[in-house]
Formats: structure tokens, sequence, C-alpha cells
């Protein structure tokens, strides 16, 4: 029977296919561009290759007019310039809040980046497609400025939009996840089912919260540095800037781990302080290069405590648009329906620029684990008093079977593996002292070694079926190498958007982009 | 501002030409809340403001414009189209070809590399201890063997840093590419890809054995040593190799559906008959077929720990010296390095030669030759050919003979970093017209500037006469009248001349200089409302921030715009340069738009104009 060749033939690989140039670079000459864009930075590459070929900034430096040098000065550093404005705004592409943003200045910004990246990093000869993964909360003005910068002035014939939460998934190797992009502005958490977005919320604790605690702390410590070393330097500037800032906090922002942190929250700050902390020296101080400040090492990761954990804020204090991350995650797995959460939980996706700080992935994982071991899946948080005794009475009689409540909660699952939804619902039952304290002995007890460690076993245990109903975190590359694979795989994208179309009518005012 | 003072920009026309590009309603709403766009509707009215954050985007020196003599205007570097014509390294200036190009990441892949850390080119140079041997000539010493190491002569930074060396002189981006940090070999891409299927076969034995015959199942021991079944690998995975390991993953799974359909055709064709009966399509199939990777191998790495404890470890350990900064990370291939031993030697990025070309009329503006080592351009229509030059000096300052000399002894420079507030200031503004036609100039600016800082702006005379681009030595040779300007307008230092309202200061024969009073204004920190109205009136918290900030970076510098307009007549070249003359001046809204001269002297009158920005000097503060 004579059949059409499927479209796929052609896009996989054959023995002949060869095996990429050397920096894994391919040259072939049909690879589409591949662009990420956000508030911070602009990746850009081409599909198929691992790295993209560009990751462009927004720094203030780049936005002067040609032919003004005075970056290259050498009078010209960095620690001279003050911020103006509000924190980290020059640094930015755009704001999320569209009121009193120049649209043409992020047009102008976003040309110079691309212009950059086509002269310096592309070299090409002719137009090529783009692949583009924008937030999929990106207003739609924004949208409309970037589509057309790439149109209008880099003659790019189609664009295909991407959902970051999708790429991000696909290049973990999964078709599942709920991925916890911590950015710049707003750290989005979104639950991915079978490639499909199918729930999404957001908190401001994110980068720039990060950074500007981060500056805080700075600040403080050099005060106090400057207070200990003399009265000479008392009078010292000691305003801390963007840039100073965020270099520390790429450079030496760490986090610590729930059992480390449990235990700082325990002790006093004065008291901290003494143990043996290796100080490390950073340089600040803007009059003269050589003069440092040495902070304790663990202070480097109190801005992550208090940014993203909200460590030291009551609870009831928290508004819906700042809840910490893993409060934020947790709601999200709850509100999801069984099957979904169930593989979903299993499937923990960190990316975004924050992700890269050490310990954070880490920590993540664990306080979701300890928030889904302690609360289950149930939505009362607490319950009238009445009941609470009653239950208290009965929860040692059924504990008693199991060691703990944790390993209880985790075995129920994994006996009831092949169906989720029992074994959610065991899970909620074998949980009664809801409302309970979480205890931190159980969590220092239970390090996430044994955690993957149990995850294997119950993936040997069942072979065939997706791991599901542990908590469990997967190291992703990222957005823009998921578009990169997308983009060499050849799978398409849902939206597609043609250069004519897009010149004669603009996105038009009908379904959304992303319908 | 790094150009020195005084200094002119020259606006480019394309700033405001964007409205071309069609926008949806919301966004148009958007923009017209925002601040700078309040005004669109009479957008060619408005003054020019280069305090605007958006200024910066639009204006050039003009040596940095060119100009396209079909439309009539300049082109910036944002209004032209760009054709590469060929490729080439500018560290050793040898030429790479197209096709090559991208395949190896639009580097370098000779000797040329650059210091991770100050991005200096770096030099090879042999490990052994040199001795100096002045018998043996350069190339017999280059010759010597010895393990070789890139070194950085700036920085002093050497591949020893992150135990990288070489065993070959020639060809070390290739080499560097086969060497991990440390000194460890990469194994060749084939070898890794035999391995990774290898393994993913045995596993895929493991998990379907009915799928294979009884004597291609695995037995129970075999391949124990290739760990086939475990996600948590015992070392870091390399982000490269998860890439690969993820793209041979997502083939493999789109080949087996495909073959699996190949298998089922029946029941693929009867799927495709209920779809286009517009039943559901049946999942059945790719459901069982496609799945999510389930180990290293097929590209799921697990968070670890472990890895993340041991790089809070490294950087407790190391502190602030051990890890490399935004810069340098960003230029990095992998731009997630954190630690200096991590960091790997750049090769150097190719270049290009570009032709330009007009975005409206595709016409050729600029081209280069071909050959890389040639400076020479075929077509340069600079903007500098067509467009009068502007230039402003203080009329207090001595003239230099030519721009960057140095003055006499004894004479003090005018000093442009420190305008004193309120006290009248009076500049030089000269037009040199390079046309080859004498030209009518009118000059506009806003009588005061805007921002906070508000200076007082006159120009005294506004009207006036250039002279024509003609032979040099008709001004050497000429009469009396082309040398007029020294006779009669005393512009010499030593003339005590009078700066008179409506009369020109100098004149020579393609240049004429006249006066610009100035008065700088100074800045109130906390002022109020009426005396600073808001002309960015912003987000009302942002505006409150600013103000007590104090100043923003170059906001007491002292810039002025001018609306500079000339007209000339000129012979007409062809009928559709006279269209398009007529258009230019109707979209000028100029009143004199039928000012066409008459087509039987084949003479035809044309007008240019454009925004310029003179930055005149610095206002001191306090």
């Amino acid at each position: 029977m004579p059949a059409t060749p499927s479209y796929l033939t052609r896009s996989t690989s054959t023995p002949f296919a060869s095996p990429g140039g050397s920096y894994g670079y391919r040259s072939t000459e049909d690879e589409s561009i591949v662009l990420e864009i956000g508030a911070r930075y602009l990746r850009g590459g081409f599909s198929g290759e691992p790295q993209p070929r560009c990751t462009l900034a927004f720094p203030p430096d780049e936005q002067r007019r040609v032919g003004d040098y005075r970056a290259f000065m050498p009078t010209h550093a960095f620690r001279e310039r003050r911020d103006t404005g509000p924190w980290g705004e020059d640094h930015e592409l755009w704001k999320m809040d569209l009121r009193g943003q120049d649209l043409g200045l992020v047009q102008d910004k976003l040309e110079r980046a691309l212009r950059k990246a086509y002269n310096e990093h592309f070299l090409l000869d002719k137009p090529r497609k783009v692949l583009l993964s924008v937030q999929t909360g990106l207003s739609r003005p924004l949208l409309e400025t970037v589509l057309s910068v790439l149109f209008g002035s880099f003659m790019v014939p189609v664009v295909t939009l991407m959902s970051p939460a999708v790429l991000v998934t696909a290049a973990a190797g999964l078709r599942s996840g709920l991925v916890m992009d911590i950015g710049w502005a707003e750290t989005t958490i979104t639950a991915v089912y079978e490639f499909r977005e199918v729930k999404m919320r957001r908190t401001i604790r994110a980068g720039k919260l990060l950074s500007r605690d981060m500056g805080k702390m700075l600040e403080h410590e050099w005060e106090q540095h400057n207070a200990q070393s003399g009265s000479l330097r008392e009078a010292e500037d000691t305003h801390v800037t963007f840039d100073q800032a965020d270099e520390v906090l790429c450079r030496m922002g760490w986090c610590m781990s729930m059992e480390e942190a449990a235990s700082r929250s325990k002790q006093d700050d004065a008291s901290s302080n003494t143990e043996a902390d290796t100080p490390i020296s950073i340089p600040l101080s803007r009059s003269s290069p050589f003069s440092r400040v040495s902070i304790p090492f663990s202070k480097f990761a109190l801005p992550v405590e208090t940014a993203l954990f909200s460590t030291g804020t009551p609870p009831h204090e928290l508004d819906a648009h700042d809840q910490p991350l893993p409060i934020l995650a947790y709601t999200i797995l709850q509100s999801l329906p069984v099957a979904p959460r169930d593989i979903c939980m299993a499937r923990l996706v960190f990316t975004g620029g924050c992700a890269h700080i050490p310990g954070l992935k880490t920590r993540l994982t664990e306080e979701i684990h300890t928030l889904v071991r302690d609360r289950g899946w149930d939505a009362v948080r607490q319950y009238p008093p009445k009941i609470t005794p009653r239950q208290r009475s009965e929860a040692p009689k059924q504990r008693s079977d199991a060691p703990t409540a944790a390993q209880q909660s985790v075995s129920d699952e994994q006996a009831n593996g092949e169906n989720g939804a029992l074994g959610t619902a065991e899970l909620r039952d074998s949980l009664p002292e809801v409302g309970a304290p979480p205890s931190s002995s159980l969590g220092s007890e239970r390090p996430h070694a044994t955690l993957a460690a149990e995850a294997k076993r119950e993936r040997i245990a069942e072979k065939d079926g997706p791991v599901k109903g542990v908590v469990r975190g997967v190291e992703s590359l990222g957005a823009w190498a998921g578009g990169s694979l997308m983009g060499t795989l050849r799978t398409g994208g849902r939206v597609e958007i043609e250069r004519e179309k897009f010149m004669r009518e603009g996105l038009g005012n009908g379904a959304g982009v992303w319908g | 501002m790094a150009q020195s003072f005084p200094y002119t920009y020259y606006s480019c026309p394309c700033y405001d030409a964007s409205g071309a590009i069609p926008t949806s309603i919301a966004a148009k709403r958007a923009s017209q809340l925002s601040a700078g766009s309040a005004q669109d509707d009479d957008e060619d009215e408005q003054t020019f403001d280069p305090q605007s954050s958006r200024a910066n985007y639009s204006l050039f020196p003009i040596e940095h414009l060119l100009y396209c003599a079909d439309c009539k205007q300049i082109r910036c570097p944002r209004c032209v189209t760009e054709e590469v014509l060929c490729w080439f390294c500018p560290s050793c200036q040898l030429e790479a070809g197209s096709s090559a190009v991208r395949g190896d990441g639009n580097r370098c892949q000779r000797n040329c590399l650059n210091c991770p850390v100050c991005i200096a080119p770096m030099q090879v140079s042999s490990l052994k201890p040199s001795v100096p041997n002045y018998q043996l000539s350069d190339e017999e010493a280059r010759g010597s063997d010895g393990p070789w190491i890139l070194q950085c002569l700036y920085c002093q930074w050497t591949s020893l840093d992150i135990g990288v060396h070489f065993e070959k002189i020639s060809g070390i981006a290739k080499q560097l590419l086969d060497i991990k940090n440390g000194g460890e070999l990469v194994p060749p891409q084939r070898e890794r890809d035999k391995d990774r299927k290898l393994k993913i076969d045995l596993l895929d034995k493991r998990r379907h054995p009915d799928d294979y015959r009884p004597e291609e199942r695995p037995k129970a021991d075999e391949g124990k040593h290739l760990q086939a079944d475990d996600a948590a690998p015992t070392e870091p995975v390399d982000f490269d190799e998860q890439y690969a390991n993820l793209l041979a993953f997502y083939r493999s799974q789109l080949s087996r559906e495909k073959s699996s359909n190949d298998h089922s055709r029946h029941s693929k064709y009867l799927s495709r008959l209920l779809s286009a009966t517009g039943r559901a399509r049946s999942n059945d199939t790719k459901a069982r077929t496609m799945t999510e990777a389930r180990n290293v191998d097929e590209g799921l790495t697990l968070v670890s720990s472990k890895f993340e404890a041991l790089k809070i470890q490294r950087m407790k350990e190391g502190g602030w010296e051990n890890t490399v900064d935004a810069t340098q990370r960003l230029r990095q291939i992998n731009p997630t390095v954190r630690f200096s031993s991590e960091l790997r030697p750049l090769p150097t990025h190719l270049r290009t030669k570009r032709t330009k070309r007009c975005r409206q009329c595709r016409q050729i503006l600029s081209r280069p030759e071909n050959k890389v080592v040639s400076h020479r351009y075929k077509i340069k229509l600079l903007a500098l050919n067509q467009i009068p030059r502007l230039s402003i000096r203080a009329l207090a300052a001595p003239p230099l003979p030519f721009p960057g000399a140095s003055l006499a002894p004894g004479i003090t420079p005018f000093k442009y970093d420190s305008l004193s507030p309120f006290s009248t200031t009076q500049y030089l503004l000269t037009l040199t017209n390079p046309l080859f036609d004498p030209i009518k100039v009118t000059l506009a600016t806003p009588s005061m500037t805007s921002g906070r800082i508000q200076s007082k702006i006159t120009v005294l005379c506004p009207q006036f006469d250039v002279g024509a681009n003609t032979d040099v030595w008709d001004e050497a040779l000429g009469s009396g009248s082309a040398r007029r300007g020294d006779a009669v307008a005393p512009g010499g230092p030593g003339a005590q001349a009078q700066a008179e309202a409506g009369k020109v200061w100098d004149k020579g024969r393609n240049w004429t200089s006249v006066i610009l009073e100035v008065v700088p204004g100074r800045f109130v920190p906390k002022d109020d409302k009426t005396s600073a109205p808001e002309q960015d009136g912003g987000v009302d918290d942002d505006e409150d921030y600013l103000r007590s900030k104090g100043l923003r970076e170059d906001e007491d510098v002292l810039e002025i715009p001018i609306f500079v307009r000339i007209e000339y007549e000129t012979e007409s070249t062809a009928v559709e340069d006279r269209e398009r003359g007529t258009a230019l001046s109707a979209s000028l809204g100029n009143a004199r738009g039928d000012s066409r001269g008459d087509a039987g002297k084949g003479k035809e009158r044309r007008e240019e104009a454009f925004w310029c920005v003179l930055g005149v000097g610095r206002i001191a503060l306090g």
C-alpha cells in the first residue's frame, strides 16, 4: 500500500547522520534560531546545540549612545556608579507592570541586544526562523513589541512561540512535572502534565527581592565592619549598588539545608556569629580598591532565607502575591487532580536564574517533602479544637504499625503505586494529626539522600510504570536547551506567527496567542 | 561624557518611524498610558528631548551615519539591513569558509584564543624551561618539543591554572575540545554514542523482555558495570553530555514510534480513518511508545544534595577569588560556570564584512571590498558628505589649530566641565557645507531646555546662508570677497567684537559661524512642581524617588536640541528625485511646500531637516 512517508522519518537520526561539529555545533543550514527572552537576560543560539551562542544582559552600560565609550574608561568602575531609580530597574528589559513603561524604550533595548546577537554571534547570511520562548504570562503589548522587533528589524519569516515551562520539562527528559521558574521579578510555578500547562501560580519572591535582601545584608555588614575597624572609616558611604549586590549573590549566594536552617533559627544571631564560620573577604569599598570587608560565610545564605522562604515573617502577614516558594508549590500540588498530582510531585523541576544558587534545589525538595508529609493533601489546615484531642489520641495507635509517619506515607503510596488515587487517599488517612506543628526531628532524620534512595527502590520495584507519589527533584537543562531540542527534532509549535500576517494585522484582537 | 565637550550628535529620523509596524489597540492604549509617548499624534511638532531615555538609541555622531541618496535621508545602523560578505578571524586575519563557519560556532579554529579572565589574546608557549640559545633561529626555537600551554600576556593566566597542556603546537583550539579541565581526555563522540546505545539497549531488553527473542534477552549479571538503571550518577553530569543523551533519547523515541506504527499499519490506517470521520485520534500507540527518560543515559538527572553540598563546601573554602565574575561567566561557552577552575580559554569570535542596504529602497549604502586585509570600500555613502556639519565651541575658548592639539602655554583652556549657572556664555556654532551648492540654513531651538535644570538658549542669528563647497583654491586664490570673513567679521582672539543679533559672526568659503547664547540653569533638589514641570511624568513614586536621590547620571550635562533645516537648489537628476523631494517637503509640513524649481532650467529646490544635539558642557553644582 503506498503511503505518504511520515513527517518524522526525515528528522530522525540515521547511521549516516554526522555526529555533529566540534563544539557540538551542527553545521546544518536549516537549523532555526532559538531565543529565550526574559527580564534580565536574552539567550540566543541555534537549535541542535547544547549551549546558547550568547547570553546578553541589559546593563546600563549597554544602553549608552553610540560613541560613548565611558564604560571602557579606567575611572569608570562599576562601584563608583550609584543607582538611580528603583532597585535594579535600569538592569531589566521590561517590567510586568506596564504603567509607566515606555514600550518604545523596551523596543530600543531589545533591538540593540538582538542586533548584537545577530552581528557578533549569529553572523547569518540569510534570515532564519525563530523559535521564541517567552513567559506565557507576558502581557500582550510586550509580546507585540518583541514580535515587531523580530519581524521589523530582523526580517524573520516565521516566529514559533513556545512555553518555557513545557520546554523546561522537555529539557529534563520528562513529559510532566512541577516547573518552578525562580526568575527575576517573580517566581512562576507551573504544573505541566503530558506537555500541557495545567496550573500556574506566581509569587514575587524571586531574584529581584533576593538581590535587594543581599544588598541590605551587605550594607549592614559593611557598617558593622567600619564600626569595628575604627572611627576613621565610619563616615564612609556604605551604599551598596545593585551591581555589587547582584555580583555577590551570583558568586557567593548559597542556601542552607533544612537542618542548618532549623538549627540556626534556634540559636540567636549573636551566638551563631561566634562559631567557626569561615570569613569571606569581599571587595566592597569604594574608597580604595584594596580594602575589603570580611563577612562570615553563613551570612550569604540569609538573604535566601528571608527572600525565598520568608523566614522571620509570620504567615498571617503573607499575602497572596508573596507566598514562600515551598508553600506555593504545595498549594499547587494540592489543587491538582489526583493523577497529575502523583506524577508532578515526583518531578519537581527547578529553573530560572536563582535556581543556580547552590543548595536551593535540595532545600526546596526537602521543604516540599516535609509539607506533604506533615499536612497530607487535606485542604483544612486546622480542625476545630473539639476534634483535635480525639485525633491526637488515635494518632499513636495508627502510627504504631509503621516505624514513622513519613515512612508510612511513602510506603503506603508505594504499595498503592499503581493506583494514584488510592495512594493519596491512603496518605491522607495515614496522617491524622493535621494541623500539628511539623516536627523538625523527622526532617533531620531523613535527609535527601535517603529520599533519593527510596525513590530508586520504588522505581526498581515497578519498572514499567512512571515514578509517582514520592517527592523528587529533577535537573533540567533549562528553557533554552529545551527549545534547542524541540527545534532540531522539528516538533513544530502550537503557535506560529508569520511575518506577512503580523505586519498586516498585528496580533489582532481575536483569540489569545497562547490559545 | 566619554565624548569630550563640546560635541554634536545627530538624530536619525527612524526613531519615531516605528509607528509603521501595526500594533493592536491594546498596545496603543498602553503606550498612551506610558510617559514618553503621550503626545504621539503630533510627534513632528515635538521638541526633541535629549534627556529622554530613548534619545540614547537615536543619537549618533555623524561619522556613524550613512545617507541614502534615493530616499534623501540619513540612515543609522538601525535603519539599514546587512548582508555578510565574508567571515574572518580578527586575530589571525584569515578568512573562514562560509560552510565551516557555523559548524565551529563562529569561532576561529586555529591558535587564536582569548584569555577567559581578561579577554586578551593568548600566546602558545613551551613548558620547557627556555634556555636562551641565540644560535637557534626563531623557527627552530619554536620547533622544540615539549608540552605547550596557553599563556595570557596581560594577566599572566595560563592554561596550567586549569590543568591543561597541549602536545602539539598547531590546532590548539581543536585540541582544547578533547581535553577537560584537569587534563582528562574527552572520549570521542563516536565512542560516547556507542556506549550510550549499549546501555539503553540493555535497559530496554530488561524492561521489555517479551519483545525480544530468548537468546537476545540479557543475562542476570550482564552489564552490571554499565549501571544502566541509575538516575543518581556518581559524578555530576556534564551539561553537554546530558543534552546529547536527551537528544538521542528523543530521537530514539520518535523512531520507535515510527517503527511501531509500521508494524501496526492496519491499526494506524484505521485510526486515520477514524480521525478523518471526526472521531478522536487513538492515542494508544503513542502512549505506549513515548515515555519519559528514566536514567542518566536517557537524559534524566535527579537533583543531588551531595553535589550541591560539595559546591557549597568549595565556595566556603575557596572564597571570593575562587569564583568567576559576571562578565567572565557570560563570555564562557558554558555560561553557568561558577568556579575559576572551570574557566576555559575562548576561541576568538569571527568577524564579518558586511554590505549595508537602505531598508526602504534596498539601495547599497556601503560595501567593503571582499578581501579580508583590504580596508577599502567599493561603495560608501556617508552622511558626512551630504549633511552640513555642526561644530560648536565656546567663544571664550582659544581656537585650536586642529582637534586634539595642545594649547600654547599660558592660555587657560575653557572649562566645559563646570559652567557657572546663571551667567551668560557665548558659543560659536559653525556650519560647514559639504554640498556643491550654497545652502540656506534655518536653525530652531527651544528657548528653554527640558528637564529639571532649565537653561536658556538663544540663537542670535537663526537664518543665514552657507557657501558652496567649491574648489579649495577658490578661497585661497580668490578675490577679497571670498576672504571677507577675516576682514569684516573680527573673529580673532585679539579683536574685541560684539555679538549682534541677526548677524552672522564669521563666514568662509563653505562655512558660517553664528553666536549661540546660553544661560545655564541651576539644579534645586527640593524643587516644587511649578518650576520643574514633569517632563517624563512617570509613576509618582519614581518621580519622588529621583527627586530625593538627587541628580541622575548626566542630568547636569547641558545639551541643546537644535532643529536644522537646509534649503538649496541643485541640478535635478531624475523625475522620481523630484517626486521624492516633494514628498519630503510635504512630510516636513513645510508651508513653502510648492517651492519646486522650474523644470525648464533643470534646477530643483531641495530641503533637508533634522534634529541635532549639541553638548556644550556640564553645569557646576552648588
